[in-house]
């Protein structure tokens, strides 16, 4: 049917589908293409494999050969990354190349290789899936892979190829397919054989090497027995001498047809080789055993020689013995030597030990070091311990000395220093405890300068160090205190001489330069006995020394210049030794001509003050006393005028008012005569009773006042005290006084006096309960005049008059007060001895 | 005055595939190199890369872009291991880069880079640009740019890739690798000057497929229907591929082009590409509005080595008394060895440098197999895919 007669609608779909065979023709030509493109990369892929196939065959090494193969499978299959695998032995670990991959070398892969080949077998690839990586721990990451595994079984040899895509990067490396497979099988088949090669290859060049070496070894051998400086000597398997070197016949005397065909044993051997020497050789030829050992032989001239022999058996391939061969060494020298280093090594064991110094020595030929006894003891370890000495050495080293003493040892090994001298700490290893070696180490170089021994002696330096240090710190604090103390006495204001017992200046100061006076004293005996030929100032000096050295004690003189302008004072101090002999004299000076004019000056001063003060006083106690004797008077009048009846009460109020006013001058005038008393009387200690004293004061006052009032008295032991009478009686009048004038107003007052004594001082408190003292005043109430109110009743001269006593007794007054509670007096006053 | 080098070759292992090449391009010279830009095939390790072609060079600022093969002056290889430099010498170029670039803010990242390209060197005449080929809108990049330089400066450069699968592309910068990073290359030497042209030589076939809800470069359905699913069912290949390895060597989108570009383009269809899906969401290489058909297009081998022969020819005509002196070089993958077996391969590549050789010699030729390529089209700096672009720097 044509598509004329179709509707639109039909047309519409048969377009569309037309469409849809259009685009998907252009699929199918793509995929076409696809397929003409996929033979063409394949034989792309083929070539490069080619490419790799003949670089693998000249590859240098089996390495590069795994990392290359590697390269190729990455670069062939187009795969992310590729692992190489070999091992020789079953037991051994797999060596990992890898490409695309990194190996990270803490992880252990053996395990799934091991897994994966004994999965996988040998011989064939295969391609690996997502469950073959499931349970393997390295390989996990991976999802898919081509595998090649080759086992040598005879040599255990094992290779393994592995190309790997991961689970990562899935969506970016093609997939392995099985037309993959058989490219692989082709290369990994090429890889095979290139690695047969290779191996065929190593194997002849290592053959190839040992003959190489083999032959190389024989010329040697041979080099060695005719040019050797040591006897050598073949002889068949029966002893018979089939050759001998040069060296054996410059040793011996013997050439080789002399002893052709002879047993060594008929010509070497003489009375001095011992009978136990003949015996070991003998048996070690019977029995074809190797041997080493010294025996005395003779030579051609009959002299007897150290032979250092080596003896070995020599068999062939089918282990028949075939050969001695005789190495002999003329050592006779050196065991001569030997024998004179053993005497020395004795002797200086001997001075070693008992100097307790440690001796080591270090050998380069054998690098070991072998310690002397000492040197154990040294550092507190057993002769028979099997540590390493060198490391209970460097152990035993405190860390900070270490690198010191390494670094020493160092240079001297390298033929740097000759010699070393050092000192550092070790912890001993029996006890850990510190100590301090001083180490001398020398070193012993060959011909060619290199160093072939070290011998090292090592003393433990712990108490001489510590003595030393000990002697140093006095010493400097000797001379810091002697800096100090001269210090002092040059910077004194006093001249300072001290004169040995020879007359002569062992110190002087500079105080005065010019002085001559020391300079001139007698010297020797003269100076303690003989005449003095110069008077004056020197006579006195002298004769001052002999006194203080006669009596033993400090003498004193004042040198006045002849003008009298200048005075000296010196004291002259002998000094004694333990012996009671006098080693110095300390003269000290001192210019005393200022004091003496300021002494004298006092002096007057003082003579016109107390002329003053007494006049003073005199007039005070005139005036008071002269002032008293009107007031009284009056006091009397007013008393006779108050007696009269009729008076007018203004009149009795004004006289009452004039009266008191009277009594309180009075008072005070009574005030100033005690103070002045005081001030003028000497102290007149007598025996008083201050039971009956403080009673009679009390008894004088409980009557200016109606208010309650109880007087308590309390004596430790006693009431009597030797004292100014006087005074403790004006003392105690004031104070007691005070605690019932300031008592606190209608209420019972209640005052205590307490006495009582030590060794020293008679202690007496007087406390009241009254209005006590405002803690603003307590400092001031001694003070004169001092006055707590203006309401105060006193004249403010009452306490200060007790200080001025007290102090006059040579004592102390202290005040305790709480206002509103009551105060507290002790006065303290030292004892007069009767 | 900038000096150019170049080299390329295969070798697996990713150090010594640097070493190979930088020696080969550098000489000994190593010290002096000043900028490196790699193309590495999709298997080589580029933090690898990156590193030792600093140590190397230590004083040389390193760029780098993952692609599927490379074109060299050796000629071409498409491989898993495959890599190619262009060194130069001078200092009249500057670099910019960003990373986090996506089809959504490709205008913005652009922008930043050229403004702050700008502001170092206003004299900049030639933009070489990278990007990330998957997830990006080139229209974007190509205004950005613009705007700032004006549409005088010529922009040229490609899109990175994987090996077709769009699965991933990566870009190096100095140290750093990255999977959705541009980098911009501002060349200011003022001796230079670039010839850019693109050329596909695909047909369009059958009806296109329409346009019907589209946001930015992002294809949501069309003909009214989910848009992955419309199309793959058109290219009659399975639709439940989470990447697009299947569709982009077949599923060319052409866009028609105006009469008179496409008498210059030599076709009436430029071409776009889809490097990825979110289920039926398409990832357009450049913004797309709705109402714009796609036709489905088809290669046409003898159409493809007539348009080559052109534009070479075109390009040549253009830089008469000229001097090429190094060749930037961005093809589509899918016109590599899916298209073409080897042979062919290499006769069009012999085919597009033999013309730009001078004495024999092939001037140094850095050249991928990408996703996108940038190149002029009617005057204007022009986004394509599926075309070999060439890019000539002239003295």
């Amino acid at each position: 049917m044509g598509i004329e007669g179709l509707e639109h609608e039909e047309l519409l779909k048969l377009y569309r589908d037309l469409q849809l065979r259009v685009t998907r023709f252009s699929a199918t030509e793509q995929a076409l293409i696809n397929t003409r493109d996929r033979l063409d990369q394949e034989l792309e892929l083929y070539k490069r494999m080619q490419r790799y196939n003949a670089m693998l065959l000249n590859v240098p090494s089996l390495d590069r050969f795994f990392a290359l193969v590697c390269e190729g499978i990455v670069d062939v299959f187009e795969l992310e990354c590729a692992i190489s695998a070999r091992r020789i032995h079953d037991n051994e670990k797999w060596e990992l190349f890898a490409e695309g991959h990194k190996i990270d070398k803490g992880i252990c892969w053996d395990e799934d290789l091991s897994i994966l080949c004994q999965l996988h077998g040998h011989g064939e690839s295969h391609i690996l899936k997502l469950d073959d990586f499931s349970f393997l721990k390295c390989l996990s990451p991976f999802f898919e892979g081509l595998y090649f595994h080759l086992k040598d079984v005879k040599s255990g040899n094992q290779i393994l190829f592995l190309g790997l895509n991961s689970k990562a990067n899935s969506a970016i490396y093609r997939n392995v397919q099985e037309r993959h497979l058989a490219l692989f099988n082709v290369f990994m088949q090429n890889v095979q054989s290139i690695f047969s090669n290779h191996q065929r290859s190593a194997e002849i060049e290592e053959q190839l090497g040992v003959i190489q070496k083999s032959s190389a070894e024989l010329r040697k051998l041979s080099l060695i027995a005719t040019k050797t400086k040591n006897g050598v000597i073949i002889t068949d398997a029966h002893g018979h001498v089939e050759w001998v070197n040069e060296a054996f016949t410059k040793i011996s005397g013997y050439n080789l047809e002399e002893i052709k065909g002879r047993k060594p044993k008929d010509f070497l051997q003489g009375k001095q080789t011992d009978e136990v020497s003949r015996k070991k050789l003998s048996d070690a030829l019977w029995s074809k055993d190797d041997i080493e050992m010294t025996v005395v032989n003779y030579d051609k001239a009959g002299n007897p020689y150290y032979n250092q022999l080596e003896i070995i058996s020599v068999f062939d391939e089918q282990g028949k013995h075939v050969n001695f061969i005789a190495l002999q060494k003329d050592i006779t020298h050196e065991i001569q030597s030997q024998q004179e280093m053993l005497k020395l090594n004795s002797r200086f064991k001997i001075i070693t030990n008992h100097s307790k110094i440690g001796l080591w020595e270090w050998t380069a030929e054998d690098d070991k070091v072998e310690w002397s006894g000492e040197l154990y003891q040294l550092h507190g370890i057993s002769t028979e311990i099997k540590e390493d000495l060198r490391r209970i050495w460097l152990d035993s080293m405190f860390v900070e000395d270490r690198d010191r003493i390494l670094g020493n040892v160092e240079s001297l090994r390298k033929g740097d220093l000759q010699v070393i001298k050092d000192v550092y700490n070790i912890h001993r290893y029996d006890n850990g405890e510190s100590r301090t070696i001083e180490t001398l180490t020398v070193s012993e170089k060959n011909n060619q300068g290199k160093v072939v021994r070290m011998v090292g002696s090592s003393k433990d330096v712990t108490e001489e160090l510590l003595l030393i240090h000990q002697r140093d710190e006095s010493l400097a604090q000797i001379q810091l205190l002697k800096s100090f103390y001269e210090n002092i006495l040059q910077n004194s204001p006093m001249d300072i001489v001290v004169i040995g017992t020879d007359g002569k200046i062992v110190f002087k100061n500079n105080r005065r330069e010019n002085h001559t006076l020391w300079s001139r004293l007698p010297q020797g005996n003269d100076l303690l006995s003989g005449d003095v030929k110069e008077q004056g100032s020197l006579n006195d000096l002298v004769l001052s020394i002999r006194r203080s050295i006669q009596e033993r004690r400090m003498v004193q003189w004042e040198d006045v210049s002849a003008d009298g302008d200048l005075v000296y004072l010196y004291n002259v101090l002998p000094h004694f030794e333990e012996n009671g002999n006098w080693e110095s004299i300390i003269i000290t000076g001192v210019d005393i001509s200022e004091l003496k004019k300021i002494q004298n000056s006092m002096s007057l001063t003082n003579d016109e003050l107390r002329k003053i003060n007494l006049e003073l006083d005199n007039f005070v106690y005139s005036i008071s006393h002269d002032l008293r004797s009107p007031l009284l008077s009056i006091k009397g009048i007013i008393s006779l005028v108050l007696h009269d009846q009729g008076l007018p009460e203004k009149a009795v109020q004004f006289l009452n008012m004039a009266d008191q006013s009277v009594t309180r001058l009075d008072g005070t005038i009574q005030e100033i005569l005690e103070y002045s008393r005081n001030s003028r009387l000497d102290i007149q200690p007598e025996w008083m009773d201050l039971n009956e004293l403080v009673q009679n004061i009390f008894d004088d006052l409980k009557f200016i006042t109606e208010d309650p009032l109880e007087m308590v008295m309390a004596f430790k032991s006693t009431s009597l005290l030797f004292n100014d009478k006087a005074r403790i009686s004006v003392l105690l009048k004031n104070i007691i006084g005070n605690s019932v004038k300031y008592r606190k107003m209608g209420q019972q007052s209640v005052v205590k006096f307490s006495f009582d004594f030590n060794d020293t001082h008679a202690v007496m408190q007087i406390e009241d309960n009254g209005q006590g003292i405002d803690e603003s005043h307590i400092g001031r109430v001694f003070e004169m005049f001092f006055r707590g109110t203006s309401a105060s009743i006193g004249t403010g001269l009452g306490l200060y008059i007790c200080k001025e006593i007290v102090s006059k007794l040579g004592g102390e007054i202290q005040v305790k007060s709480q206002k509103g509670l009551g105060t507290i007096m002790t006065i303290s006053l030292p004892l007069i001895q009767n | 005055m900038l000096s150019f080098y170049s080299a390329s070759g295969r070798i697996v292992n990713t150090q010594r595939a640097v070493q190979e090449v930088l020696e080969s391009a550098m000489g000994n010279d190593f010290s002096n190199a000043d900028l490196l830009i790699f193309h590495a095939s999709i298997g080589h390790d580029y933090k690898v890369l990156l590193d030792e072609a600093k140590r190397m060079c230590p004083n040389a600022r390193v760029l780098a872009a993952s692609c599927c093969g490379v074109v060299g002056k050796e000629g071409v290889s498409e491989s898993m291991k495959d890599i190619a430099v262009m060194g130069i010498k001078g200092n009249e170029f500057v670099v910019e880069s960003t990373d986090g670039i996506y089809g959504s803010n490709a205008y913005l990242k652009t922008k930043e880079m050229a403004l702050s390209m700008k502001s170092k060197d206003a004299n900049v005449n030639m933009i070489y640009l990278l990007a990330s080929g998957i997830d990006i809108d080139n229209n974007g990049c190509i205004r950005a740019i613009e705007e700032v330089f004006g549409k005088e400066v010529t922009i040229f450069g490609a899109t990175s890739s994987d090996n077709m699968r769009g699965v991933v592309s990566y870009q190096g910068i100095d140290d750093q690798v990255f999977e959705h990073a541009a980098y911009m290359v501002g060349f200011s030497d003022p001796s230079l000057s670039v010839e850019t042209q693109a050329t596909h030589g695909f047909v369009a076939i059958g009806e296109p497929l329409l346009v019907t809800k589209a946001t930015g470069h992002i294809i949501h359905e069309f003909n009214g229907k989910p848009a992955w699913s419309e199309y793959c069912q058109r290219l009659g290949i399975d639709s439940s591929n989470p990447h697009c390895g299947d569709s982009i060597p077949v599923g060319a989108l052409g866009e028609k082009l105006s009469p008179e570009l496409a008498k210059e383009y030599g076709n009436e269809h430029i071409l776009r590409v889809v490097t990825s899906h979110v289920g039926d969401d398409m990832y357009y290489a450049t913004d797309i509005q709705e109402g714009t058909e796609l036709w489905l297009t088809t290669r046409d081998e003898e159409l493809i080595f007539t348009e080559m022969d052109n534009m070479v020819k075109q390009m040549n005509e253009r830089m008469i008394g000229k001097t090429p002196v190094a060749v930037f070089h961005a093809d589509c993958l899918a016109r590599g060895r899916f298209l073409f077996n080897r042979i062919i391969k290499d006769e069009l590549v012999s085919k597009m440098q033999y013309p730009f050789y001078r004495n024999g010699e092939c001037p140094p030729w850095l050249g991928m197999y990408g996703f996108g390529e940038i190149a002029r089209l009617g005057g204007e700096n022009t986004y394509h895919n599926y075309t070999t672009a060439l890019y000539v720097l002239y003295r």
